[in-house]
């Protein structure tokens, strides 16, 4: 499996407080050849171990049952430990993406997770670990589509109408409106060329004239505005 | 569990430790009886969308819970027989939980094409992780409809039952390992078809007779939901299953 030659040196801790679960993980993450290097069960023992053990994964469940939970955790370990942190939880609210874009998450899996989707979660994750600014753009738009997917964000239809409320965006030309719709059907720019039969720059154009006429910088900040108004 | 979720009364969980939680109505001791009891409505809608949540997530992690346990009894059990129908029970509670990973909208409804390709591609997996003699290409044509929750979870038991009469018949005798789901809306009804390349039905076969639980519950099910189930031969080999479900089981409840 080519997962396997990719990842055959990460080392990943997990934090979850349900034992049969943490167990589940680590089998999953070391059958993908990851080396899984400690459970951890409680938010306070992870401090010590990240200078000990100096993970590249760390797959943190959101509820710990504890004085804080793993948003607040991962927030705690990015002053000093980066490394890529994947959330894994039944979580699947609008709140918890705006609790989640305040740190710099790589990934989100919605429990009860299926086998492929921890998987992808985990592959694109260390993928993104050297965290330029366009991979942490690229990761929370991945994080809204899971969550999105998941129906916790509102659904393309509903979207479809609360977008036309958004200041500036009632101003959107034809084709700049079949653009904000393919972006918001989970479809990247490349994609979007070739759907509607243009070229990629044009895209880039559209795109960077729908960002000026709501007053946003990014994809991800334009999906922020939609999402949360 | 988040410190919310303590407030919901489970016999395994600790009590409530005073100290640490902000005092909340519903953290009073109920009595055995009134636990039982589905508190009436809340009229607050804000509270009553958090507690929707609540339950959601509690459903989702209890579930997560159950998939966990069986994935580490499958790994401990060698015995082929045992361990494929372990792996039936596993995938059961499995598209079950992947369903519980949409949250219905205000209608009740999810997407019908997001919950197929979630339990496909979670069968996909299982049978790719679990046992390797039984991999598959799946192949996905899903038109995007609607379905109630709870039917979704139905409608899923019966097609992990329609993968796995192909897993176990099809792909052992077939040299095309492929397996196709399409959803589709035809003369205003739902159609879940899974076809496959395999030899084919045998003659006179009949999905309702015989001992086996499979089949059999995959037809009454089918019918429960104002739907049928239906057998045939492909054109150019291998069967098709066709799902009818009612269309309009879409439409808000």
């Amino acid at each position: 499996m080519s997962a396997e030659a990719k990842h055959n040196r990460a080392r990943a801790i997990i934090v979850e407080d349900e034992w049969i679960v943490a167990r589940d993980l680590q089998h999953i993450l070391e059958e993908i050849g990851l080396e899984v290097v400690r459970l951890v069960r409680r938010p306070a023992e992870l401090a010590a171990l990240l200078e000990e053990l100096k993970p590249d994964l760390l797959v943190l469940d959101i509820d710990l049952d504890a004085e804080i939970d793993g948003i607040e955790l991962a927030e705690q370990v990015q002053r000093t430990h980066p490394c890529a942190v994947l959330f894994v939880s039944a979580h699947a609210e609008p709140e918890t993406l705006a609790r989640v874009r305040r740190v710099d998450a790589h990934g989100f899996v919605v429990k009860p997770f299926a086998r492929p989707q921890l998987e992808a979660a985990v592959e694109v994750a260390l993928a993104r670990v050297d965290r330029t600014a366009d991979h942490a753009q690229a990761a929370l738009r991945e994080i809204a589509r899971v969550l999105a997917d998941a129906g916790a964000l509102p659904n393309s239809e509903r979207r479809n109408r609360n977008w036309r409320q958004v200041p500036g965006l009632d101003e959107l030309s034809p084709r700049e409106i079949q653009v904000l719709e393919a972006l918001l059907a989970h479809r990247r720019p490349p994609q979007i060329a070739e759907d509607l039969g243009i070229s990629p720059h044009t895209v880039r154009n559209h795109l960077k004239s729908i960002y000026a006429k709501c007053g946003v910088r990014s994809q991800a900040e334009l999906l922020q505005l939609i999402v949360e108004g | 569990m988040s410190v919310g979720d303590r407030s919901a009364p489970s016999p395994s969980a600790e009590p409530p430790s005073p100290s640490a939680e902000p005092p909340s109505p519903s953290a009073e001791p109920r009595s055995e009886v009134e636990q039982l009891i589905e508190p009436e409505a809340d009229a607050d809608p804000v509270g009553g969308e958090a507690a929707l949540r609540r339950a959601r997530h509690q459903i989702r992690n209890e579930l997560q819970l159950l998939t966990s346990l069986h994935a580490l009894h499958i790994r401990r059990v060698d015995d082929p027989r045992a361990r494929r129908e372990l792996v039936r029970c596993y995938r059961r509670i499995g598209v079950v939980s992947v369903v519980h990973q949409l949250s219905a909208d205000d209608g009740g409804t999810v997407s019908a094409d997001a919950c197929l390709s979630t339990v496909a591609e979670f069968i996909e997996a299982s049978a790719r992780s679990l046992d390797d003699s039984r991999r598959f290409e799946l192949e996905l044509d899903l038109e995007p409809l609607r379905w109630r929750h709870d039917h979704a979870t139905r409608v899923a038991l019966i097609v992990d039952e329609l993968f796995a009469n192909a897993i176990d018949h099809a792909l052992p005798h077939g040299t095309n390992p492929t397996l196709v789901l399409q959803l589709a809306a035809i003369d205003g009804r739902t159609c879940l078809r899974l076809r496959d390349f395999g030899p084919g039905l045998p003659e006179h076969f009949d999905p309702i007779a015989g001992d086996t639980l499979g089949l059999p519950m995959a037809h009454a099910v089918a019918q429960q939901l104002g739907g049928s189930l239906e057998l045939a031969r492909a054109p150019g080999g291998g069967t098709i299953a066709s799902l009818w479900l009612p269309l309009d089981q879409g439409a808000p409840a």
